[in-house]
């Protein structure tokens, strides 16, 4: 019987201390745990993707065939772009120094696996990555994959308050755009408007692109200009006013759009261009060594 | 024994917990493996031993998501403690008993855990989301229960553990 108090004394000791830890000290612990568990968690998707991969060739050899030959294509038109663009960045950079423009800064594409969704609770749309602070990632760097912007390194926070950013060694945390708690600065390329883009979660039915796993509620894009012109299909890409994500990511395009309640501005419904549902790798756009990184320009500014 | 095999299944439970994906039409609910490895050292063990499981449990699901230290192994714990008062009373060797303390387990720790995080600013989660999602968990929880406790079951036999705590209670 008092051994019985006695651990109950303790361990709710032992809960009051991990619930007072400083966001700091118990970051760090979340971190190097989760660093820790990543490689079982690796293995574990190793295995299964090895399996799904044996048996994937059996069921559709012929899609195989039909993909290859699309992406041949895809390399041909590509490569022709490619050297488009390098005539035009060599004309471009002239430009610029002609101009005396001040260099963009210069960021790197850390290339990393999902390894694991939501954490261990599924309140926040999160997503791990396998690569961490000695892959050169920190936290708010803009996460991205070829068809647009997923999200930001980081974790989450009450409103107001400093967001805990989970970045470990090895691994770090992803909050996606889907994300009540996630908020991008944006721009529509075709009439400059500006707006912020907020999350609204995933839904289980109604508009949502319902998939099996995971359905993706339409991101609400709020505070644009009334009097710009906003169409269903519009490009949005991030405006690189927030100081996260950088100029002129593809974030979605315009699903509907509507005049807020209050009349002040208009709002719109945004499809991600990401397919979010089924994220295997991703892009973190780190900066490149020597340019200072986002939170790094923040402490200078302080 | 008892120890290695609770470590282990509680590193099994978490790394499978953070695998599977949460289900969009169950409010994106997870299987709840964690809370059902503390329910069957609730269930299955004597008080401290169901005690520590519930705290080890909780700690393994704060480290491994976002919720802020403490939430879940406060939670998970006093799940432990109370789940630990029915061990005399219910077969837990019943699929029955286990699907319906799986579901609790399931929706209760979401639930509070929902009040903690949703109370404190960490969450905007409208109540009709909240619902779909403990419900959500409770179903799952009917699945996970009866899977998680016969695994372990099998497995406390195997090395001995159940075995020995019979002998002792004079029960076997």
């Amino acid at each position: 019987m008092r051994n019985k108090k006695l651990l109950i004394g303790l361990s709710a000791m032992v809960i009051l201390v991990l619930l007072n830890l400083p966001l700091s000290v118990s970051l760090r612990i979340k971190c190097d745990a989760q660093d820790n568990v990543a490689p079982f968690q690796r293995f574990i998707r190793f295995l299964i993707e090895k399996g799904r991969n044996t048996f994937r060739p059996l069921a559709d050899a012929r899609k195989a065939i039909e993909e290859k030959q699309k992406m041949l294509e895809d390399i041909a038109n590509l490569t022709f772009q490619l050297r488009n663009l390098r005539v035009l960045e060599q004309e471009n950079a002239l430009l610029r120094k002609e101009l005396a423009f001040k260099g963009r800064q210069k960021r790197a594409l850390v290339m990393c696996e999902v390894i694991s969704r939501g954490g261990t609770s599924g309140w926040w749309q999160t997503v791990r990555l396998d690569r961490g602070r000695r892959h050169g990632i920190g936290p708010d760097m803009a996460v991205i994959t070829a068809d647009g912007i997923i999200g930001r390194t980081g974790g989450v926070a009450p409103e107001g308050e400093e967001p805990s950013l989970a970045v470990g060694d090895l691994t770090c945390d992803v909050l996606l755009i889907t994300d009540p708690n996630c908020k991008v600065a944006c721009r529509f390329p075709r009439t400059g408007a500006l707006g912020i883009l907020r999350g609204m979660g995933v839904s289980a039915g109604g508009d949502a692109q319902l998939e099996i796993l995971f359905g993706v509620q339409p991101c609400q894009l709020d505070y644009i200009s009334r009097t710009r012109e906003i169409l269903p299909g519009d490009e949005i890409v991030t405006s690189g006013l927030g100081g996260v994500f950088p100029e002129g990511l593809l974030v979605g395009h315009v699903a509907r759009v509507e005049m807020d309640r209050s009349g002040l501005y208009q709002r719109a419904e945004v499809a991600p261009g990401a397919h979010l549902e089924g994220i295997k790798h991703a892009f973190v756009v780190a900066p490149r060594r020597g340019a200072p990184g986002p939170a790094v320009e923040e402490e200078a500014g302080k | 024994m008892t120890w290695v095999v609770m470590i282990l299944a509680i590193l099994l439970a978490a790394v499978a917990q953070t695998l599977l994906p949460g289900y969009a039409w169950l409010g994106q609910a997870k299987f709840p493996l964690l809370i059902c490895v503390a329910l069957y050292y609730a269930l299955n063990h004597e008080f401290q031993v169901a005690a520590v499981a519930g705290f080890a449990a909780g700690l393994a699901h704060d480290l491994l998501s976002e919720t802020p230290m403490g939430y879940s192994t406060a939670c998970f714990w006093l799940a432990g403690l109370i789940f630990s008062r029915f061990r005399r009373v219910v077969l837990t060797e019943s699929v029955i008993t286990r699907a319906t303390f799986g579901a609790l387990a399931g929706a209760i720790s979401a639930a509070a855990l929902w009040l903690l995080l949703a109370g404190n600013g960490y969450i905007r989660c409208p109540v009709g989301r909240a619902v779909l999602k403990i419900a959500g968990s409770g179903l799952l929880g009917t699945i996970a229960g009866p899977l998680t406790l016969t695994i372990l079951g099998r497995l406390d036999r195997l090395v001995g553990n159940i075995k020995a705590k019979e002998e002792y209670y004079g029960i076997g």
